[in-house]
């Protein structure tokens, strides 16, 4: 039997996980292996994917990838746990004193009393790297944040679109701390991991921070074991250890801190209680170097002791290799056995190692019974579980999982969800759109229009030549105002879209769309930046670095486009009152629908094309729901405010006033009189002939739709300085306004969006998706010409 | 044109030079050179 056929609300134990790649080492590293419980949740509401109940998580998986997971409900078969064997090589654990790991004073002392030579330590005041390094949805941010406060600063990694923060600790200047993208292991196979991996054994931080969420500290370690094989110094902080100890769990601390070897500090990120010897711990380790006292978790007897017998063969056969490249013995063993080909191409290993090192995985696998990838999942977690069932006391089941259970039968039921997810995203848009992002843009305008005015009585005051005045106040006052008007909406879709990831419910998108999605060649993440899409490109688009895969987010950055923006709606309502009056209505939601059905059109192209393959595998853990934290919430909207100021006050100054020196003066640089004159229109009117069979062949209404690049109320504002009334309704009928709505829905984004393409996809994807969108445009465009 | 305009035109042209290499130290930065060992991603720092 396979796991896509277990029965609702069944148990079963997992007997062999199949498939193979990124996938199947994912699903073992999330605790999907041989011998563990498993229990079916919920089906998404279409059916698919599946949540289920694994190490007191939820994961949820695709059907699909469910069916390659061979279970068995007789709940009798063995657990790791149960083998008698295993329990020898962990100590007796009656009663331990505190260890005091990462502490100064005697228990320093004592330490160093068992060493050859005293250590030195390096001197206090001297520069601290530390990393930051932990599961997603584990309160890394928030740790992150309580840490530094506002003194952190983002960027990228080199050479990816992985988000990169650093930041100095408060009360500490000379400790900068980075943190690392949230991961569940350090395997080859996503940027994220490849990052986190290579900044560690590279960058060589000075120590550091691994943060767990408490509540399922099984799943948690799993990375912590990881990290201890890299050898550096490093502290386990506890978080969310009140919410297990609010219900009735325990963790005993000073066992947990004896069984693993290294410093485990208690924390509560979202107050800082617990940070401050957080951070007395961290800099202990980080100025003495004290590396984790274990980094051997593998039995020598029972039945895992072929996994130890071929491991502790492995690391004396490419000593020397990982001594050569650099990397920690045991971490270069583990993942040799786990086949991890950037590791194997750095150990350089010559082919009669490389054949010994088959050999004695083939007989591991012989003896053991698993694949060398499901033996190494299993050894981790075999380790982990015998030491939580020491040190860890489980509540039955915590408050926040059965609130969390309660929420979710209806915003994950099988006939609420969709409409809870409809309501939702229309609280969102109505919030944006409608009350205080309205509300908030129509100040910002007041603020921005009484601005220009002021600057433009002083620039005639002051005497200023016209055509000055006009590069001042047509030119960069009039460009940039519109765009930075957009300014309240994007803080107010952050602040929504913020409230919906920190809160857990972003996840629960994901999962209830996965499934429609995937006919369309992505995967249920893609959801929220393409929904986002309808309010502003720029944001969506930068929504889409959530996503995990490159192919995933290439592919929603290039549907974004298609999602009508607000920006378009003016262009609308100009056309409409003109054209169709008393039918507006119907006009603005045909343009929705061509805009989501090109989306759709491309969409199946692009999977059949481009982007051949299956979306990325949907296997994600559906956290609790918890109360999204406001320092949280503050800097994300912070960090996005900034940049697009940024990007306001540099692409779109710069292109407003390329456009304005192309709309002022001719080819010979005198200022024009006429605008038919200016090298834009001169421009225009070849391109004009582009647009005859589309019966949009006028100079003014391309010169319009040049300047919608820049940003799209700018088509309104050219035709309404270009037309009279009366000779925009004798250039355009019912039939070729609507043909140019098309047009305007389709064409190419403006030119911020461009420029956020630019930076998240590179020059090439940004032409590409300029030419595309104005082909598509023009296709669609002249289709609906020729039915109307 | 009066010498206030000239101060302007000329305002305005400086203002463009310096906020079109800013723009292009930003790409530089955001790109990231990772020639350096200490992380920091801004070529100009290092001297890379």
């Amino acid at each position: 039997m396979n796991l896509s056929e277990l029965p609702l609300q069944q148990s079963a134990r997992i007997v062999a996980v199949g498939g193979d790649g990124a996938l199947r080492q994912h699903l073992l590293d999330m605790g999907v292996i041989p011998g563990v419980r498993v229990t079916l949740v919920k089906h998404a509401p279409m059916g698919d994917p599946i949540e289920v109940r694994i190490h007191g998580y939820e994961l949820t998986m695709r059907k699909a990838d469910a069916a390659k997971i061979t279970i068995d409900t007789d709940l009798s078969l063995s657990a790791p746990e149960d083998d008698p064997d295993e329990k020898a090589y962990v100590a007796n654990t009656q009663e331990i004193p505190h260890p005091g790991l990462g502490e100064g004073g005697r228990y320093h002392e004592e330490q160093s009393a068992l060493l050859p030579s005293k250590p030195q330590g390096a001197a206090p005041g001297s520069p601290v790297r530390l990393a930051l390094v932990g599961n997603q949805n584990c309160g890394k941010t928030t740790l992150f944040n309580t840490l530094t406060g506002s003194n952190q600063h983002v960027g990228n990694f080199p050479g990816v679109t992985v988000e990169r923060k650093d930041g100095t600790v408060k009360g500490h200047p000379e400790v900068t701390i980075t943190d690392l993208p949230g991961i569940y292991s350090l395997s080859p196979y996503t940027n994220e991991e490849v990052v986190s991996r290579r900044f560690v054994l590279e960058q060589k931080p000075d120590a550091i921070i691994n943060i767990i969420d408490t509540t399922c500290i099984e799943r948690s370690l799993y990375l912590t074991m990881q990290l201890m094989e890299l050898g550096r110094p490093m502290v386990l902080a506890l978080n969310f250890i009140d919410e297990l100890e609010s219900q009735g769990g325990a963790v005993r601390v000073n066992e947990l801190e004896h069984l693993l070897g290294i410093p485990v500090v208690p924390i509560r990120a979202v107050d800082g209680e617990g940070v401050d010897e957080l951070i007395d711990h961290v800099l202990h380790v980080a100025r003495y170097q004290e590396g984790p006292a274990r980094q051997d978790f593998c039995p020598s007897s029972g039945i895992r002791s072929a996994v130890h017998r071929s491991l502790h063969a492995i690391m004396h056969l490419v000593e020397d290799h990982a001594e050569r490249a650099g990397i920690p013995l045991r971490f270069a063993a583990n993942k040799l056995i786990e086949g991890d080909t950037l590791t194997r191409d750095a150990l350089d290993l010559s082919q009669n190692e490389r054949e010994t090192v088959e050999h004695l995985l083939a007989q591991m696998e012989e003896e053991r019974g698993l694949d060398r990838q499901a033996a190494m999942a299993d050894m981790r977690y075999a380790f982990i579980l015998n030491v939580t069932a020491r040190t860890v006391v489980h509540p039955k089941e915590s408050r926040e999982h059965r609130r969390s259970h309660r929420i979710d039968n209806i915003l994950t039921g099988r006939w609420t969800a969709l409409p809870a997810f409809i309501g939702i995203m229309a609280l969102v848009f109505w919030f944006t759109f409608n009350s205080v992002g309205a509300w908030l843009q129509e100040l910002f305008e007041e603020g921005i229009d009484a601005s220009t005015a002021w600057i433009d009585d002083l620039l005639s005051s002051w005497d200023i030549a016209p055509t000055v005045h006009s590069l001042v106040t047509d030119g960069i006052l009039a460009g940039v105002g519109s765009v930075l008007s957009f300014l309240p909406v994007i803080v107010c879709l952050f602040f929504c879209l913020s409230m919906l990831e920190d809160s857990g419910y972003m996840a629960r998108i994901a999962f209830v769309m996965d499934r429609p999605l995937r006919r369309l060649g992505l995967s249920g993440r893609s959801i929220v930046p393409l929904l986002m899409g309808f309010g502003c490109s720029v944001p969506s688009i930068m929504a889409s670095r959530t996503l995990p895969s490159e192919r995933d987010r290439k592919m929603t950055i290039l549907l974004t486009p298609f999602m009508s923006c607000t920006a378009k709606i003016p262009i609308y309502a100009f056309f409409v009152a003109a054209f169709f009056p008393g039918n507006g209505a119907w006009v603005m939601t045909s343009m929705y629908l061509i805009g989501i059905l090109t989306g759709i059109l491309v969409a199946i192209v692009l999977k059949h094309t481009a982007f051949r393959g299956e979306a990325v595998p949907f296997v994600m853990e559906l956290p609790n729901y918890r109360m999204p934290v406001a320092r949280n919430v503050g800097h994300l909207l912070w960090d996005k405010a900034k940049d697009f100021l940024e990007r306001a006050f540099t692409v779109i100054f710069l292109a407003s006033i390329v456009i304005w020196v192309f709309q002022t003066f001719d080819f010979r640089l005198d200022t024009v009189t006429s605008n038919h004159d200016s090298m834009l229109a001169q421009i225009a009117a070849p391109v004009a002939v582009l647009f005859e069979p589309l019966g949009l062949g006028d100079w003014r209404i391309v010169t319009a739709l040049i300047c919608g690049f820049l940003a799209k109320e700018s088509v309104v504002s050219t035709l309404g300085g270009l037309f009279t009334p009366e000779s925009l309704q004798a250039t355009l009928t019912a039939t070729t306004c609507y043909t140019l709505m098309v047009f305007c829905l389709l064409y190419t984004p403006c030119v911020a969006a461009i420029a956020t393409v630019r930076r998240e996809l590179g020059s090439r994807w940004a032409l590409i998706i300029v030419i595309t969108q104005c082909l598509v445009a023009w296709l669609v465009a002249w289709l609906v010409s020729m039915m109307l | 044109m009066n010498i206030q305009s000239w101060i302007v035109l000329l305002a305005v042209v400086a203002l463009f030079i310096a906020v079109f290499r800013f723009y292009m130290k930003k790409q530089r930065r955001n790109k990231g050179c990772g020639g350096c060992s200490c992380g920091c991603n801004d070529c100009e720092h290092c001297g890379l």
